[in-house]
C-alpha cells in the first residue's frame, strides 16, 4: 500500500467520524473533475456549482456507506453523476426551457478569445462553432447517453471506470457508448449541414 | 468482408481500440474500401476530437468556502443525534413509549380506515403496499450487490383509491379564531412506516406485515408535538429510513424517522412550503413501488435521488 493510499484511508476514517477537515482534504483531488462533470452534464456554470456542492454534501452525509470497494474518487464521481441525473430528470418533469442560451453565454464569458491567427481565422471560427455545436448536440441527448459521452469522450474515463461510476457491467457501458455516439453523430450531422448552408451564405 | 451495418457497430470500439486483431483487420479492410463507412468513422473522430478539446472550467472562487459552510452545518445538524446515540441505553423506556405511541397511531389509523372502507383484505384499501423480502442475506448476491432475483420477486400490490379518499383522514381542520385568521391545523401525513419485525404492532392498519414491508397510507397523525425529538440509535439493518413531515402552522412542523424496527430516530424538520415525505431505501428494492406511487397519485410529486451507493433518498411532495 502506497503512502498516498494509507493517507487516504486515514482521512476516510477521520471523515467518517465527523471531521470536515479530513473530508475536505479527501475531495481536493477530485473537486475540479466533479465540477467539470456537472458542468458538462448541465451545460451551465451556475448549475454545476450547485450540483457539485450537492454531490459533496451527499458524499459527506453518506461517507459511512463508503466501504472502500472502489476508489474514493470513483465513488465521488458516481455520486456526482447521480446528482446530475436527478437534476436532469427533474428538469424533464418540470419542462424547464432549454439552457442552450446559457451555454453560449457562459462560453463567451469563460473562453478566452483566441488571438493567434496562424491556422487562419476562418478555420478557427469554424472549429469554435463546431465545438459549441457539439455541445448543443450533447445537450440534446437523453440523460443516459449524455452521461457516458461526458465520462468517456470529454472526461476520458476508461470503460472500466465508467462501469464502476454508473454501476453497470462493462458490456453495457460499451454498447451504451456505441449507441450514444451514434445518436450524437446523427444529431451533429444534421446540425452541421444546417450550419454549413448558412456559413456558405 | 463485413457488411456496412456490422462495421457501423464496431466504430465505437475501434476508436477506443477495443477490437481484437481479427476484428480490427476486418474493420480496416472495410473502411479502406468503403467511402460511406470511412465518412462515418471520420465524422465520429471529429466529434470525439471536439469533445476532448472542450475546455476544463475552473471552480468558482468561493466554492470551497461555500462548501465548508454547508459541511459544518451538516456536521452540527448531525451531532445532537450522535450525542443521543450514546445515551441510547438510558432511553429504553422512552423508546418503548414511542412504540406505544406508534401502536396507538396505527390503531387510530385503523379506525380511520375502518370508517372509510369495509375491506379487511390485505393490503388495505388506500394503502400502497410493498412486500419486501424479509431475509437480509438474500438481498445481496455474492458481490454484495442487490440480488436481482430477489428484487424481481418483490410483489407490489397497489390498490388505487380516490386520492381524496386516501388523504381524507387528514382533512384540514380549519377553525376560526375570534377576530383572527383561520387557524390551519393540517396534519396530512401519509404514514410511512417500516417494520423489520412483526411485533412492533403496526399491523393495526389491517395488513399482515412481514419484515421488510413498507407501507404508505393516509392517516391522521396524532403525535405532533407529543414526541420528544432525537432518539438516536444505530441501524443494524437500514433498508428504509422514513421521514414524514407534517404541514401545519400549528403545532410545529414535525418529522419523524423510523430507521429500523426497534431503533428510532426522531427529529424535527421544518418545511413550510410543502408536505413532504422522505425516506431512504435500497435502490432497486423500492424502485417499482415508487413508480407505482407516482402513477397512482397525481398529487404526489416524487423526487428520487440516488447517493451513488445502493440506497436512494425519496422525497414525496404532497401538492
Amino acid at each position: 500500500m502506497s503512502e498516498k493510499e494509507k493517507c487516504e484511508k486515514q482521512l476516510i476514517k477521520e471523515a467518517k467520524s465527523g471531521s470536515v477537515e479530513a473530508f475536505e482534504e479527501l475531495i481536493k483531488q477530485c473537486q475540479k473533475k466533479v465540477f467539470n462533470i456537472a458542468y458538462k452534464m448541465t451545460g451551465s456554470y451556475d448549475d454545476a456549482n450547485e450540483l457539485a456542492q450537492e454531490a459533496f454534501i451527499r458524499a459527506y452525509k453518506s461517507i459511512n456507506k463508503f466501504k472502500g470497494d472502489s476508489l474514493f474518487s470513483t465513488w465521488i464521481y458516481r455520486i456526482t453523476t447521480n446528482v446530475c441525473l436527478d437534476e436532469l430528470r427533474k428538469r424533464k418533469n418540470q419542462k424547464v426551457i432549454s439552457i442552450n442560451e446559457d451555454i453560449k453565454y457562459n462560453d463567451e464569458e469563460l473562453k478566452p478569445q483566441i488571438k493567434d491567427e496562424s491556422p487562419g481565422p476562418e478555420k478557427i471560427y469554424e472549429r469554435k462553432e463546431f465545438k459549441s455545436l457539439v455541445k448543443e448536440c450533447i445537450e440534446s441527448l437523453p440523460p443516459d447517453y449524455k452521461t457516458v459521452i461526458v465520462l468517456r469522450d470529454i472526461e476520458g474515463f476508461s470503460y472500466e471506470e465508467i462501469a464502476k461510476i454508473i454501476n453497470c457491467p462493462e458490456g453495457t457501458v460499451k454498447s451504451r457508448i456505441n449507441r450514444a455516439r451514434k445518436a450524437l453523430r446523427e444529431i451533429f450531422k444534421n446540425k452541421k449541414e444546417l450550419f454549413n448552408e448558412e456559413y456558405v451564405k | 468482408m463485413k457488411k456496412c451495418e456490422e462495421i457501423m457497430e464496431l466504430i465505437s470500439l475501434y476508436i477506443d481500440d477495443d477490437l481484437n486483431e481479427t476484428e480490427k483487420h476486418q474493420f480496416e479492410e472495410h473502411i479502406n474500401s468503403c467511402i460511406k463507412c470511412r465518412e462515418e468513422l471520420d465524422l465520429q473522430m471529429e466529434i470525439i476530437n471536439l469533445c476532448q478539446d472542450m475546455e476544463e472550467v475552473e471552480l468558482p472562487e468561493d466554492f470551497n468556502r461555500q462548501l465548508n459552510q454547508k459541511l459544518v452545518e451538516e456536521e452540527q445538524r448531525r451531532s445532537p443525534l450522535f450525542r443521543m446515540h450514546s445515551k441510547y441505553i438510558k432511553l429504553v423506556p422512552s423508546v418503548a413509549a414511542v412504540f406505544l405511541l406508534i401502536f396507538m397511531t396505527s390503531a387510530f389509523l385503523l379506525i380511520n380506515k375502518f370508517n372509510m372502507s369495509k375491506s379487511d383484505d390485505s393490503p388495505h384499501d388506500g394503502m400502497l403496499y410493498v412486500r419486501g423480502n424479509s431475509k437480509k442475506e438474500s438481498l445481496k448476491d455474492a458481490d454484495g450487490l442487490p440480488n436481482e432475483d430477489v428484487l424481481n420477486e418483490i410483489a407490489i400490490s397497489v390498490r388505487e383509491q380516490d386520492e381524496a379518499d386516501l388523504f381524507s383522514a387528514n382533512n384540514d381542520v380549519v377553525s376560526k379564531e375570534e377576530g383572527g385568521e383561520d387557524t390551519y391545523h393540517r396534519t396530512v401525513s401519509p404514514d410511512i412506516y417500516y417494520d423489520d419485525m412483526k411485533e412492533t404492532g403496526s399491523s393495526g392498519a389491517g395488513m399482515t406485515e412481514e419484515a421488510g414491508d413498507i407501507a404508505v397510507g393516509g392517516g391522521m397523525s396524532s403525535y405532533a408535538g407529543e414526541v420528544e425529538p432525537a432518539y438516536g440509535a444505530e441501524a443494524s439493518y437500514t433498508i428504509v429510513r422514513a421521514t414524514v413531515i407534517n404541514k401545519s402552522r400549528e403545532p410545529e412542523y414535525m418529522a419523524y424517522v423510523v430507521d429500523t424496527a426497534n431503533k428510532l430516530e426522531i427529529e424535527f424538520i421544518e418545511d413550510k412550503s410543502n408536505d413532504l415525505v422522505r425516506f431512504e431505501a435500497e435502490i432497486n428494492k423500492y424502485h417499482k413501488f415508487l413508480e407505482q406511487l407516482e402513477s397512482s397519485f397525481t398529487n404526489l410529486k416524487v423526487n428520487i435521488t440516488a447517493d451513488g451507493g445502493t440506497e436512494i433518498t425519496v422525497e414525496i411532495l404532497i401538492e
